[in-house]
Formats: C-alpha cells, sequence, structure tokens
C-alpha cells in the first residue's frame, strides 16, 4: 500500500503551515511575558 | 552548486559566519551571565523561566541535529514512514509534560535528574542510572559535535575537524559565561531562526520542484520510499517512540528545565514545546525524497538535507542551511553541556567526593565541568566515528531501559530500588543484543519492553512504600 498524492501534499503543507505558526505563538508569547514582567 | 569548487559555499564564507555567529553568541552568553550570583542561578536560572522561554527551550533543544540531519537521512532510507517515525518523537515532549509538573511538586529544591534516583531509588538503582546518563550524554554530545563538522564539510569544503572544534568551542563559551540563563535565552532566538529557515527552505523546495513530481519520481524509481506497510519503517517508528520517551524522561537536560521553570510553567511550557515541534521533522524530512529528482546521490546519507537545499537554492539556501542547522547544533549542544555539567557536579562531585562544599566552589567546579566536558567530546570527535543515525541509535538502548523505572517512580510508591536497578541494567543489555542481533531499529524496543517486565514483576512482588517527603531534600551550603 503506497501514499498516495493528495495524502503526500496534504501532510507536507499542512505541517508546513503549523510550522510556519509557530514564531508568531512564541513571539506573542514572549511579548505578554515581557508587558507582565515575566521574562525571568 | 555555485562555487567552481563543487561546494555550495566558499570555505571562507562558512568561517566568517561560524565566527560571527560564534562571537554573537558568547557575548551574549557573557551578558546574560553577569545575572548569576550563586550556583543556583548558573545551574537551573535562579528557578524563575517563564512560559515563554520556557515553551522555546523545550521546542529548540529537541530540534537537534536529528531533525535538521537525521530525519531527512532516515526519511532518504525509510521514505514516509522516516518523516512520520521521527515527527512521533514529539511524544516525548508531551508526555513529560505531566511528569515535568510532578517533578517541580515532588522536588522543590531538586537540582538534577540523578537527585531523583538516588532519593527515590538508592544506590544501586543510581548507579546504573549515571552510567547510562554518561552514555547518553556523550552519545548525543558526540554526534552533535560531529554533525558540525559534518555540515561545514557538506556546505563549504571546510575540514570536519576546523567545523567540529568551532562548535564546540562556541557552544562551551556561552555555556561557560552565562550558564542555563544563556542557554535558555539563546534557545528562544535559535528556535525562532531554525523554524523560518526550515519553513524558508521547504516553501523554496515545492515552489521550485513541486510536491507533484516529487511524488511521481519516489512512486516510479523508488517506491519503498511511499511503502505504508515498509516492515522495517514501521519497526523504526515505534522504536523511535520508545527512544524519544528514554531520551526526555530521563535525561537531566528535561529535568534541570522542568526545576529551572517558575511554578505553574513546567506543564504548559512542555506541551507546547511538543506541539509546536511536531511538524518540523516532516518539513525538514520531505526535503529529502526530492534529492533522486534533483540528480543527489550524497557520500554519506546525513549530508541529504543539506545538499538538497544548496542546490535548489544556491548560495543563499546553503547559507541559510547553514544558519539553521547550526542554531539547531548549537541549541542542542549547549543545554547538554549545561545538564551534564549539573550532573557531574551535582551528582558524584557534591553528593559523593565533597558533600561540604560551598556555593562558590560548586559554581567553580561546574564551569570546570563545562570546560572538561567539551574537551572530552572534542577527543572523541576526532575520529568520525560512525553515522549519526547509527550513533544516536545505538543510545537508544541505554536510555529506553529507564522509562518505566522513571514514571513508576514519580507516580508509584511500591517499586523498590533493586527492582529499578535491575530493569535498567538488563533492559540496556537486552536492547544492545537486540541492536547487535536484528537491528538498530529495535534497540529501544527491546529495552524497553525488558525493562516493563521486570518493573512489572517488581510491583507485583515488592511491599516496598516510598514516602514522597524524603525526594524534598533540604539543601545546607556552608559558603
Amino acid at each position: 500500500m503506497t501514499m498516495g498524492l493528495t495524502a503526500f501534499s496534504t501532510l507536507v503543507l499542512v505541517c508546513l503551515v503549523l510550522t510556519a505558526c509557530a514564531p508568531v505563538i512564541l513571539i506573542g508569547l514572549w511579548l505578554k511575558d515581557f508587558i507582565s514582567k515575566q521574562i525571568w | 552548486m555555485t562555487e567552481a569548487s563543487g561546494f555550495a559555499l566558499s570555505s571562507t564564507l562558512g568561517l566568517t559566519l561560524v565566527v560571527l555567529f560564534g562571537l554573537a553568541w558568547v557575548l551574549f552568553g557573557w551578558y546574560l551571565g553577569r545575572a548569576n550570583k550563586t550556583h543556583e542561578d548558573f545551574a537551573l536560572a535562579g528557578r524563575n523561566v517563564g512560559f515563554a522561554l520556557a515553551s522555546a527551550t523545550a521546542m529548540a533543544t529537541w530540534v537537534t541535529s536529528n531533525t535538521t540531519l537525521v530525519a531527512p537521512q532516515l526519511t532518504y532510507q525509510f521514505g514516509v514512514w522516516g518523516m512520520v517515525g521521527y515527527s512521533f518523537a514529539a511524544l516525548g515532549l508531551i508526555l513529560f509534560a505531566p511528569l515535568a509538573a510532578r517533578i517541580k511538586r515532588l522536588m522543590p529544591n531538586g537540582y538534577t535528574s540523578g537527585d531523583f534516583v538516588r532519593l527515590r531509588y538508592g544506590q544501586s538503582a543510581w548507579w546504573a542510572f549515571i552510567l547510562i546518563s554518561v552514555v547518553y550524554a556523550f552519545g548525543w554530545l558526540i554526534s552533535l559535535g560531529m554533525a558540525g563538522g559534518i555540515l561545514l564539510e557538506a556546505l563549504s569544503g571546510l575540514d570536519y575537524h576546523i567545523g567540529m572544534t568551532a562548535i564546540l568551542i562556541i557552544c562551551v563559551g556561552y555555556t561557560l559565561f552565562g550558564g542555563l540563563r544563556a542557554v535558555i535565552a539563546t534557545d528562544f532566538i535559535q528556535a525562532l531562526i531554525i523554524i523560518l529557515g526550515v519553513v524558508l527552505i521547504a516553501w523554496f523546495l515545492i515552489d521550485t520542484v513541486s510536491l507533484e513530481t516529487i511524488h511521481s519520481e519516489v512512486q516510479d524509481n523508488h517506491p519503498q520510499l511511499l511503502d505504508l506497510l515498509f516492515p522495517a519503517a514501521i519497526m523504526f517508528l515505534f522504536n523511535n517512540i520508545f527512544f524519544g520517551l528514554g531520551e526526555i524522561f530521563h535525561s537531566n537536560v528535561w529535568w534541570s528545565r522542568a526545576l529551572a521553570f517558575k511554578g505553574s510553567v513546567a506543564f504548559k511550557a512542555y506541551l507546547l514545546g511538543g506541539v509546536l515541534w511536531l511538524p518540523i521533522p516532516i518539513v525538514t524530512g520531505f526535503i529529502a525524497l526530492a534529492a533522486p529528482q534533483l540528480g543527489i546521490f550524497p557520500p554519506s546519507a546525513d549530508m541529504v538535507g543539506p545538499m538538497v537545499a544548496a542546490e535548489v537554492l544556491g548560495k543563499i539556501g546553503a547559507v541559510v542551511v547553514f544558519i539553521v542547522v547550526f542554531s539547531a547544533l548549537a541549541s542542542s549542544l549547549d543545554s547538554l553541556l549545561a545538564a551534564t555539567s549539573d550532573l557531574v557536579t551535582r551528582d558524584i562531585y557534591h553528593k559523593k567526593l565533597k558533600p561540604d562544599a560551598g556555593d562558590k566552589h560548586l559554581l567553580r567546579f561546574n564551569r570546570y565541568s563545562i570546560l572538561g566536558l567539551g574537551i572530552l567530546t572534542w577527543l572523541f570527535c576526532l575520529p568520525k566515528i560512525a553515522t549519526l543515525g547509527a550513533l544516536l541509535n545505538f543510545a537508544g538502548a541505554f536510555v529506553a531501559s529507564t522509562i518505566f523505572p522513571i514514571v513508576l517512580g514519580l507516580y508509584n510508591r511500591r517499586l523498590s530500588g533493586r527492582y529499578a536497578a535491575l530493569a535498567m541494567t538488563l533492559g540496556t543489555l537486552s536492547g544492545l543484543a537486540g541492536y547487535f542481533v536484528v537491528g538498530f531499529y529495535v534497540a529501544a524496543l527491546v529495552s524497553c519492553s525488558v525493562s516493563a517486565l521486570i518493573c512489572g514483576l517488581g510491583l507485583l512482588l515488592s511491599k516496598h512504600k516510598f514516602d514522597w517527603q524524603q525526594l524534598n531534600e533540604q539543601e545546607e551550603h556552608s559558603a
């Protein structure tokens, strides 16, 4: 049983979008910690 | 390839990037290190790390040479299951989240994972655990040092020994100056660099070659790489889950962070770090499937990722790959140096050799340990002994044996030290037998199964009832 094109493309593209969201989340959290003086 | 020499970057540009990044990290480490007044500040960043830095350090530390060099290598060898199997290592971070919260609650004054095993299980289990930890830490340190050399060599033709030496000097430098505070702060920046770089490379690859072309080329010429029933690859998937769990559950890299995070931060930071990490090996791994299409047949499988990116994006791609892998290596190497030096300082030096050592003395010794570990790693890296994947999977036989003793030790009063020691020792030996007799892809699986069996027996036969209060060890420092 081999993986079809649709499944392969969906897997890669979904993972790419999720990965691209990570910096936004991390910077948002850092700003929140920075404003509330909770970084350290 | 853009250079006449056949390499994507010139040796001069490669070395310039290393020197610039090196200077920046060491200066940043020195700047952050000024806040370290006590050994606790140096080893555990004052036990006060906030959510953003905590999540980023969990994610960035787990993005290592594994993710940037070995995930493409395994995809090249095992196909789709190679990258999916690698992404399952995120389970280690996600499942460690509740454990981290419990560690913080049970051991508010703890320093290391060794502290836990010593207090919970006693001396014989502690010896087995320390041996496993040391083998794993050196396996990982050596694989990271080697990866630095391989990366520079693959991209710029710079001698392996120069690249390997450079990355070790840089990481030892800023960890020495800044301790865990510098490690965590640099991890945040490195996490951002890694993610943005990986996304950029994947995006350009899809834009240039297209997913359709990659899929049809692989289907026509290497159909086994898309085979969902590829037996060795499925075995690898399960093996990698247990390997990842063993790595995280036992290693002081993750315990010291759990103890360094602010009160309620540990659980959510590990959970978020794991979720953010999950898709990354698939993004880095699929890059390798484009290799045959591009006519790339790397001399060593762990060079496939950097070579594909450099081929598709030319010089800029090579610079991006270089910075991404360099950041990934640094974010793990510094963590490992800090955590292993804590084990040496706290578990071996302070608890075994010099129980009356004062705070300043321990702080000084911790720095010497970082330096010593750096030199030892460098010596082991001098001969290029194995491919990165093989070296790491050898360590799987050791670490997977600790999963059940750690989890049961944290949640169940009944498992005694004798059974925990036996589970770790026999689990490791069986895992090694599996590694040599069957293959690397079963080492962790066998090790974890045998260890689980012995732990199960221990729970049935033991009448031991551990008092959780014993884990809350109070510190006495003379000066």
